[in-house]
């Protein structure tokens, strides 16, 4: 079956070994720009990182899950986390902010501040 | 104990990913029969290349630089988590760990006991290496992936398995090139002679890449035949070089008497060591062999043995025209004074020459030798070279028990090393 979101060459190198669900989100994000679809792409690549997985589903968690201290990420997966997202998004995430990520919803932040602003007619 | 109150060390648990085959089982029948595992292989397809043949490992696909896209055995269960620091040689390593730790009996609490420790052999990975460091140089310092050089540099093996399986005792790793296992099995039978271990894993592995194996064609040392069954022929007067290979061996040393009480197998006692260096030539053997000869005497002092009880000799010989003739005068210096002629084989015919891993799994061919009563013969032998007179290379693998070995190794720098093994027969405790 054709997917609804084509993924790109690009997509599918960046995202090597993960998850197709997180490679569709990712191209959902890429071609709507919807916030949902975010989520699921951040969240996604995120619990692939996580050794081991989170016990709940990862949509579940509240904004405020703290990455260190209640998902057991450590210091070199999140430049590893960091790296992934600049390459999927096409992104520089300074490291002086980078290193100030301490929960679900200050890594969207980062990110989203990071982004190009949407294209406008 | 034996007698005296001295500990005796055994090889009780192996591991094999290798050309000859990836278990136990299939190395041992490809010795029996001298069944080698080269295959054609260019690294840069599509382009005229020097060197055409390599000792490949099946079943296995490392090529790329992420491990995202390596395949291997379904049996072997891996996660990102422990995939994202490994080198390729770390891919099999940890499956050859794996076999080890089965076929030695190995508990959870003896892996991550205070007397349990891993000694590794390992030139790292220039392959990744070079992959990690070309976006350091594209980006003047500021993006340099955070694993690289855990993956990449010489001890990558010891820092990977020892975190991995909670080593607790010691973690070492050795780097005196092709001779670096036979120091790490050499440095882990004494520490468990002078009682700091009781047990010692020793791993060795090395990548089949273009970066570890054209590397040496820099030096004029690969074989340029592109003929998988004679390209790499020791002793052969039409030798033109080595045959790269790569895969890992583990193998593990243990206090046998520990060993033996949790009902572990014994394929063979390690009885002694010796080492010596050329002081000749970064690269190039001593001609005469003395520093071989040298290492070669010690240890059979060490064990206290004389020449003229050894049955087999393992030979580093790599199929390198200066090499094996250096190791040939060594091994007529040693046993022809005394007028014995043990057999003499090297494997490197069957498997190429694995570098840092060399020793561990040439050491372990002798186990299996011990253990399974019959001398390896020495492969694609059609022209001996003048100087193999009156040394005795059988062209058959022997259907006979032997009871004494010596493992000969030598690297870079002019590092001997020579191990000794004893046939292990429960009577002799």
């Amino acid at each position: 079956m054709e997917a609804k979101f084509p993924h790109s060459d690009k997509l599918r190198e960046t995202l090597r070994g993960f998850p197709e669900d997180t490679v569709t989100a990712c191209a959902e994000f890429q071609a709507t720009g919807s916030d949902e679809a975010f989520q699921r792409t951040v969240r996604g690549v995120l619990v692939h990182y996580l050794s081991p997985p989170p016990p709940k589903p990862i949509m579940s968690y509240p904004g405020s899950t703290r990455l260190v201290a209640d998902l057991g990420l450590d210091s070199i997966t999140m430049v590893e986390l960091v790296f992934l997202f600049e390459d999927l998004f096409l992104v520089k995430l300074p490291h002086e902010k980078a290193i100030g990520v301490v929960t679900l919803d200050d890594l969207s932040t980062l990110l989203h501040e990071s982004l190009p602003p949407p294209a406008t007619a | 104990m034996n007698a005296q109150g001295a500990r005796r060390v055994g090889i009780t648990g192996l591991g094999f990913i290798t050309s000859i085959g990836n278990d136990r089982v299939a190395v041992e029948r490809s010795l029996r029969e001298l069944r080698h595992g080269f295959e054609p292989h260019v690294f840069f397809p599509g382009h005229e290349v020097p060197v055409k043949v390599a000792g490949t490992i099946k079943g296995f696909d490392t090529r790329s630089t992420h491990f995202a896209e390596w395949r291997w055995p379904e049996r072997y269960t891996l996660t990102r988590e422990m995939l994202r620091s490994l080198p390729p040689h770390g891919l099999h390593a940890y499956c050859a760990m794996e076999q080890l730790i089965a076929d030695g009996r190995l508990t959870a609490d003896e892996l991550t006991a205070e007397d349990t420790g891993l000694f590794t052999g390992s030139a790292g990975s220039p392959f990744l290496q070079r992959h990690f460091l070309t976006p350091l140089h594209d980006t003047h310092g500021e993006r340099v992936f955070p694993l690289g050089i855990v993956s990449a540099v010489a001890g990558t093996l010891n820092f990977n398995l020892g975190a991995h399986y909670g080593i607790r005792g010691a973690v070492c790793g050795f780097t005196s090139a092709c001779a670096s296992t036979a120091h790490a099995i050499g440095y882990g039978y004494d520490e468990i002679k002078l009682g700091r271990l009781r047990r010692v894993l020793v791993v060795g592995g090395e990548d089949l890449t273009a970066e570890t194996t054209y590397s040496f064609h820099g030096m004029r040392a690969l074989s340029r035949n592109p003929d998988p069954d004679t390209a790499s022929r020791p002793f052969d007067a039409g030798r033109d070089g080595f045959v790269g290979t790569g895969g890992s061996v583990a193998l593990l040393l243990e206090d046998i008497e520990i060993a033996d009480a949790r009902g572990a197998p014994v394929y063979a006692e390690m009885v002694g060591w010796g080492q010596s260096a050329d002081g000749y030539n970064l690269a190039i053997p001593e001609p005469t062999g003395r520093g071989l000869a040298v290492a070669m005497r010690r240890a059979m002092a060490s064990a206290e043995l004389t020449p003229g009880e050894v049955d087999y000799v393992n030979a580093h010989a790599t199929s390198t025209p200066a090499g094996d003739v250096a190791e040939l005068h060594a091994l007529r210096a040693v046993f022809g004074a005394v007028g014995h002629r043990p057999a003499i084989s090297s494997t490197k015919a069957l498997t190429g020459h694995g570098l840092s891993m060399a020793s561990v799994m040439e050491t372990g061919f002798c186990a299996l030798a011990l253990a399974g009563q019959f001398i390896p013969g020495q492969g694609h032998l059609v022209n001996p070279d003048p100087a193999c007179a009156g040394l005795n290379l059988p062209r058959e693998t022997l259907n006979q028990a032997p009871r004494i070995v010596l493992k000969n190794s030598s690297g870079f720098g002019g590092s001997n090393v020579v191990l000794v093994l004893r046939r292990w027969l429960r009577s002799m405790t």
